[in-house]
Parts: C-alpha cells; structure tokens; sequence
C-alpha cells in the first residue's frame, strides 16, 4: 500500500470515528457553564467600573469640597454712643441691631450662620439671603430660624417673645409645638400667650393631683420599637439607642424587653462588640425559650467568638 | 453574528448552539480525546466571545472561528508536548470513555491513528489534521493555521513523511478485532 494511500486511509479513521456529535445533555451543560463564564467575565469589568466611578465621584466631591469650602464667620460690634444701641455687623453681610437696654450674645460662630442667644430687649436681624445659611435666634424656650430675612425679635422681662418678619421667612419653634409657625407674610407677628399666674392657693382649699398631660396620643411598644429601627436605618445610631434603652428600662427583662435586648446587640455590634455581645446575651438568659435566644445565641457565637459571653452561649446552644 | 454584534439577549446562547459541534469536533481531532476538551472548548468560546468584535465582514466567519480554534488546539498541543520533554506527562494520549464513535474496527484504527499523531510536533499536527481529517484546502489551512501558502505545504509535507515513518514503525492497522478489552464483541 502507497504512503499516501495510508495517509488517507488514517485521516478517514480518524474522521469517521470523531463524527459523532455530544449528547444534547452534554451539549446544554456546556453551554450553560459558557453563559455563566461570560457572565462572570463581565462582572469583574462592571465591579471595577463602579468602584472607578465611585472613586472619581469622591474626589470630585471632595475637590468641590475644598473650593467651595465655607469659612465660619466673623463679626464685628459697635456701639452708637447717641442711642446706646450696638450693631453687630457679620463678614457674610448680615446685621442684627440691638435696642438699647437690649440683652444678647453670639454663642455660636458657624458656617453660613450664627446662634444668637436673646436675653432680654429688642433685636433687628438682617440676614443676607445665602444658600446653606443657618442662623438661630433663641429667646427663652423659643428659637426662630431663618436663612435669609428681615425680622425683628422682642424679648420681655416674663416668658413673652414677639417675633416680627419684615422680609422672608422665619420658622419659630418652643418646646410645646407639634410644628413650627411659619411667618412669611411682611409684617406677620407672632406673639408668645403670657403664661397665666398661678392663683395662690386657698388655704382650706384641697389641691386635686392633676392628671398626666399628654400631647401625643400613647405609642405602642411596636410603634415605638419602629421609631427605634427607623433611627437605625436611617443611621442615628445614638438616637436609636437612647429610643432603645428607653424602651428597655420600661419593659425589664420580659418578652419585650428580650426583643430590645436583641435590637441593642444588632445596633451595637460594630462600634462597641462587648456591649453588644452583652446585649444578645442578655437575650437568651432572660427569655432561654423566647423566639430570639437561638438567634442571639448564634449571633455570639458567629460573631464575637473571643467574647466573653461566647463560652455561655455556646452552652447555651448545645443544651437547646 | 447580527444578534451577537446587537449585544441581544440570547445571542452568547445562538453562538455556542450554531458553533460548538464543529468547534468540538476540530478540537478532539487536533488534540485527541482528551479529558481537558471541554475545557478547551470554553477556551475557545470565551476566545471568540472576546474578540468577534473585531471581525469585519460576517462571511468570514468560518476562517475566523478556525483559527481561534487552532491557536487554542495548539496551545494546548504545545503544552502537552513540553510536559512530555519535561516528562511530567508520559500519557500519549488521555482516552475517554467511549472516545470515539463506529465499529469496533473503526475505533481501533482512529485509537492507533491518535497514537501516530501523537508522536507529531504540535505544528505538524495540526498541518495534518487541517488537511487530511478536515479536509481544507491548502488556502484554508493555510489561514487556519495563520501561516504562509508554502509553509503550510512545507507543513503538510512534513507530517506526511512522519507519519509515514510511525505508521511504518507501528503494527499495521488492525482490519479486525476479535475481543474487546471492555469485553465488547465485534
């Protein structure tokens, strides 16, 4: 037999013998391992692109930052020897003019804005109209807000506070309002009720204990665990435990309590790892059959294995 | 190659379907049955899957899957060869399960076939099995193979001589079997 005639036959052999396709099973599988492949071969490329994006974002942010950085503001003060009224006159412009006899301090120098503590008398407040300004007046328990206006405040010798707006809008706020009055109509004036003076008491007269005054409606403990879960997420982490230790010292150690217990850990992990390990401790100590022991025991176990509450929780776990 | 150029969906999914038999079959006749061919075929698809962008005109795209086809085989033929050198590997070649498919007469001689191509560099290999299991012209391997009309001929005219003188060297290709080592009859 000719060289090449063995030559054809070897390729026709190995043609013939690796015609044969793959099973359509086969076929599938590798197809999908393929389309997983590519997939994956993509994602590294986005993942890179989002953290480049993010990455250029933060330093235009903060080269934005740097430019338009505000600077705290001065002020200057000065007394007119003819009416004895002062003028403090601010570097972003603003002016307010105390009356003379009036009382006040600048207690606070800040970006955009000042806090301007009213004793007593009569101030005129001129604030230049600036993006991010923030200044407050505090007179008593009231504070007026602004971010650009004309307006003028009075404080008397009792509780009395009048606020008047010339230009703009002024926010003012005490303690006892669900919502600030807004004044934004020239010329609009707020006036603060004297507080009534208590009559004295008649001496055979037998005083009724008054019952606890209320504005709010009682919450639930699950409204007020959702306040507590809102400040959380919303990243108030020191507003979320104030609202969470509050719940915990009215509900001790039951059910209830055991869910607080549970949300502190949750809240505390991160900053404070003992505490937080104490926290979910305190869960399946206080309610060992409540729906979160396991939960917390695990959590301890998972998370903060070097704990001291590790060894206890793990205990914990192999008994239940 | 529309779909996959429109980036649609289900156009990775069309590509393997129309492309991976032939692919698959390129692959296994170049590099025998080995166990990595699956790898090899992914290789190759995510080869094209990169880089069919950059071809320009659609009615080229037989020539353009061969030769990324190729350079994967011979990747892989190269590979396989140093470790040899290098004796890190002493198999011949990796036989799979049922590797190839007929009679048993067929079989036999496509196992001895193999065992003569794999005494060929991975170059030569591949100049033969592109013109004498796929059959293409001389252009064609030529392109396949990215190399020069002549040197593809040179090529081929090597691996003849070589193979000439293996299968002079091996037993002559059985016409028939009698026993299975499986313990498959004939």
């Amino acid at each position: 037999m000719r060289a090449s005639q063995k030559i054809e036959e070897l390729g026709e052999a190995l043609r013939e013998a690796t015609r044969e396709d793959v099973s359509q099973h086969h076929h599938l599988l590798q197809r999908s391992r393929f389309l997983h492949a590519i997939d994956g071969a993509r994602r590294p490329r986005s993942r890179f692109l989002v953290v480049g994006l993010a990455a250029s974002l933060a330093l235009t942010l903060a080269v934005l930052g740097f430019v338009g950085r505000k600077h705290t503001l001065d002020f200057s003060s000065q007394t007119d020897a003819a009416t004895g009224g002062t003028r403090w006159s601010f570097s972003d412009g603003s002016e307010v003019d105390l009356a003379p006899g009036a009382a006040a301090k600048v207690v606070l120098l800040q970006d955009g804005g000042a806090r301007i503590d009213l004793a007593r008398g009569h101030l005129d407040v001129y604030v230049n109209p600036k993006r991010h300004a923030r200044w407050e007046v505090l007179a008593g328990s009231h504070t007026v807000t602004v971010t650009g206006t004309r307006f003028l405040v009075e404080r008397g010798q009792g509780t009395e506070v009048t606020v008047q707006v010339n230009e703009g809008r002024v926010l003012v706020r005490d303690p006892s309002m669900t919502e600030p009055v807004v004044l934004d109509e020239p010329g609009e004036r707020y006036t603060t009720v004297p507080a009534p003076r208590p009559a004295p008491p008649h001496p055979t007269a037998r005083r009724e204990p008054e019952p606890p005054r209320s504005l709010d409606p009682p919450r639930s403990f699950e409204e007020e665990l959702l306040d507590a879960e809102r400040a959380r997420l919303s990243g108030e982490r020191k507003l979320a435990e104030k609202l969470l230790l509050n719940l915990r010292s009215r509900h001790g150690t039951g059910a209830k309590g055991a869910q607080v217990a549970y949300r502190l850990g949750r809240l505390l992990e991160y900053e404070h790892p003992q505490k937080a390990a104490a926290w979910y401790a305190a869960v399946f100590k206080e309610q060992p059959d409540g729906p979160l022991a396991r939960d917390a025991a695990n959590a301890i176990v998972d998370k903060f294995p070097e704990s001291s509450q590790a060894a206890a929780a793990k205990r914990f776990l192999a008994a239940h | 190659m529309t779909a996959v150029r429109n980036g649609e969906p289900g156009a990775a999914a069309m590509l393997f379907d129309g492309l991976a038999p032939r692919i698959r079959r390129l692959l296994r006749r170049a590099c025998g049955a080995t166990h990595d061919l699956d790898d090899l075929v992914q290789d190759c698809f995510l080869k094209l899957w990169k880089s069919i962008g950059r071809l320009k005109d659609p009615e080229r795209l037989d020539g353009f899957v061969y030769a990324i086809a190729v350079h994967t085989a011979r990747s892989a033929l190269r590979k396989r060869y140093v470790r040899r050198i290098l004796r890190i590997d002493t198999a011949v070649v990796e036989e799979v399960g049922d590797a190839y498919s007929g009679t048993v007469e067929q079989r036999e001689r496509a196992r001895v076939g193999a065992a003569v191509l794999d005494g060929l560099s991975p170059e030569l290999r591949l100049a033969f099995v592109l013109r004498h299991v796929e059959e293409l012209d001389l252009q064609e391997g030529a392109e396949a193979l990215g190399v020069s009309l002549s040197t593809f001929k040179r090529r081929v005219a090597a691996a003849e001589r070589r193979v000439d003188v293996l299968m002079r060297r091996a037993s002559p290709l059985p016409t028939s079997v009698t026993q299975w080592s499986g313990g498959e009859g004939v």
